[in-house]
């Protein structure tokens, strides 16, 4: 066969290979639209400041909450996650030894798209990748030591602009575009999706509670709640909506939730990263 | 025995007539509305819509005030509180009659309460 | 005369145990179509069904075989209209999405 055919039959094939559904996926179209989106709804809110939720868009509740700044109840935690991360293992190793930059100032990289595994891998699952290639137990994944270290990473990374990354690759972009179709299908006995309450209604209150923006929704994690009384990791938010909505959540760092983040964080990209912070 | 046939054929009709827009509801009929359109586990109305005297109610839905002269025909009525997506396939209130988070006994009682705002 | 009376006897004392054999039967076939239902809900499930599927549960394991069918019929409901919206949403999410 001449070459010609040859490479025109390749170019056919690997367009064939990419799934009719990731036609027109653009994430970074999305993320523009998204932004303005944001903008027009809250035209005197400073981009920047959606990493805080609910407190950029109400007054009385930013005052409350700044007032309470000055000893904020995450800091034992992020002095034991501190502890933890630098803590060698049995084999004498420790945490710096499985990340970039030995761990340090790199939480606004994560999720990202591993395109030998072909899967989405987030902070928390990275640190258990890590415990685990070093013989420890992994951790669990909600709360608890987990949510210390991952603490501890993101206020080594404080400011530093979110930098989610799809690669060129159409299993990255499915990831994404899962996780957006997840963010937007309705769920539940009660019928909502995600974007029902962040999207269509921020700013409102539902009963006592003040929804906030999707825009900057993961920047300040893992998060101290007061109903919770202690951090909790993105993933354990993720199921407390899933269940308010009567939808059985998945499990933490199931790949449902994982390209859900990876969606999420990818619309965040180039605000700051201002976990761990508080929550009602 | 011819009595009691009579009788029978009144409550027949009685019956037929109460198709639920003709009969008054009674006070309990009222109140158990109220507690159905109040309580987080049923209808949790308060959620998104301000009503009545419920307290720290929510913005997401309009008030929901004069009804008998907004909604004259009861059945439009019950069929938004049954399936608003039928109405406006992007609200986000919940379909409380097609997702069966309320029976239609419940819906019926809610819609005796609604229309006394 | 005897054996028919006997035989009387007997069926009568079998009929209330035939009918819990029915509704144990009843039971178990609803419940069957209710969980495999609310499996094809897949990550579209919902808390009540789980929550009506195991009240059903152990309602038989009570031997209560009358209010677990009722149980597995509400299940069974709601685990239809799960399905319904799983299938629904695959067509219709978008229509919301940001940037389509
Ligand atoms: C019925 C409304 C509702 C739905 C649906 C809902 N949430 Fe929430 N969500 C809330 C409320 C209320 C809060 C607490 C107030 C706030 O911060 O928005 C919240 C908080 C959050 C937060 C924390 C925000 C912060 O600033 O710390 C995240 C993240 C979040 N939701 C993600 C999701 C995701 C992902 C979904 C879909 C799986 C979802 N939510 C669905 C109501 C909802
Ligand atoms: C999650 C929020 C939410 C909940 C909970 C909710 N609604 Fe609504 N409702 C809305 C919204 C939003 C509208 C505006 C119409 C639309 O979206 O299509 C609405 C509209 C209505 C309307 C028509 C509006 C009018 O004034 O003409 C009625 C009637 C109504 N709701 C009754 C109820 C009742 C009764 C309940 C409780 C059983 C309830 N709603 C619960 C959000 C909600």
């Amino acid at each position: 066969m001449p070459r010609a055919a040859k490479t025109i039959l390749v170019i056919i094939g690997a367009v064939l290979v990419i799934p009719s559904v990731l036609a027109g996926v653009n994430p970074e179209a999305d993320r523009k639209a998204a932004v303005e989106y944001f903008k027009q709804m809250f035209p005197k809110v400073p981009l920047k400041e959606f990493v805080n939720g609910q407190y950029a868009l109400d007054a009385d509740r930013r005052a409350q909450w700044q007032s309470l700044q000055d000893f904020p109840p995450y800091e034992f935690a992020v002095a034991e996650g501190k502890e933890m991360f630098e803590t060698p293992f049995a084999n004498g190793k420790t945490y710096a030894s499985c990340f970039e930059n030995g761990g340090i100032g790199i939480r606004q990289n994560y999720p990202y798209f591993d395109e030998d595994k072909k899967e989405v891998i987030t902070l928390e699952l990275a640190i258990n990748q890590c415990r685990e290639a070093n013989g420890e137990k992994p951790l669990k994944y909600k709360k608890g030591d987990i949510a210390s270290i991952s603490a501890y990473m993101a206020s080594t990374s404080d400011g530093k602009p979110f930098n989610i990354r799809i690669p060129d690759d159409p299993a990255a972009l499915a990831a994404y575009q899962n996780g957006k179709k997840f963010y937007y299908s309705r769920r539940g006995q009660l019928n909502f999706s995600c974007a029902s309450c962040h999207v269509k209604n921020p700013g409102k209150w539902i009963r006592a509670d003040l929804l906030s923006p999707a825009l900057g929704q993961p920047s300040n994690f893992p998060v101290h709640r007061s109903k919770w009384g202690e951090l909790g990791t993105l993933h354990r938010r993720f199921a407390g909506c899933n269940k308010n909505v009567r939808a059985k959540p998945l499990p933490a760092q199931s790949t449902e939730y994982r390209d859900l983040e990876y969606f999420l964080t990818y619309m965040s990209n180039g605000l700051p990263v201002v976990g761990p912070s508080t929550r009602p | 025995m011819r009595k009691r046939l009579i009788y029978v054929g009144l409550a027949t009709l009685a019956l037929s007539a109460m198709s639920a827009s003709v009969v008054a509801a009674s006070q309990a009929d009222i109140d158990r509305g109220k507690e159905l359109a109040f309580s987080r586990k049923d209808g949790n109305c308060l959620a998104c819509h301000k009503m009545d005297d419920g307290k720290l109610t929510g913005t997401i839905g309009p008030e929901l005030a004069n009804m008998k002269t907004r909604y004259p025909d009861r059945n439009v009525l019950f069929k938004r509180v049954w399936d608003e997506t039928q109405f406006n396939p992007q609200t986000v209130m919940p379909p409380f009659g097609r997702h069966s988070i309320l029976s239609k006994e419940e819906i019926n009682r809610i819609i005796d309460y609604l229309y006394t705002l | 005369m005897k054996t028919i009376l006997m035989l009387g006897l007997s069926l009568s004392l079998l009929a209330p145990l035939s009918a819990q054999a029915g509704a144990k039967e009843d039971f178990q076939k609803i419940y069957s179509e209710a969980k495999s239902t609310h499996d094809e809900a897949g990550n579209f499930k919902w808390t009540t069904t789980a929550s009506r599927l195991s009240a059903a549960r152990s309602a038989a394991d009570d031997g209560k075989y009358e209010k677990a069918k009722e149980l597995a019929k509400q299940a069974l409901q709601l685990a239809k209209e799960s399905v319904a919206q799983r299938k629904n949403q695959a067509k219709v999410w978008q229509n919301a999405a940001i940037g389509g």
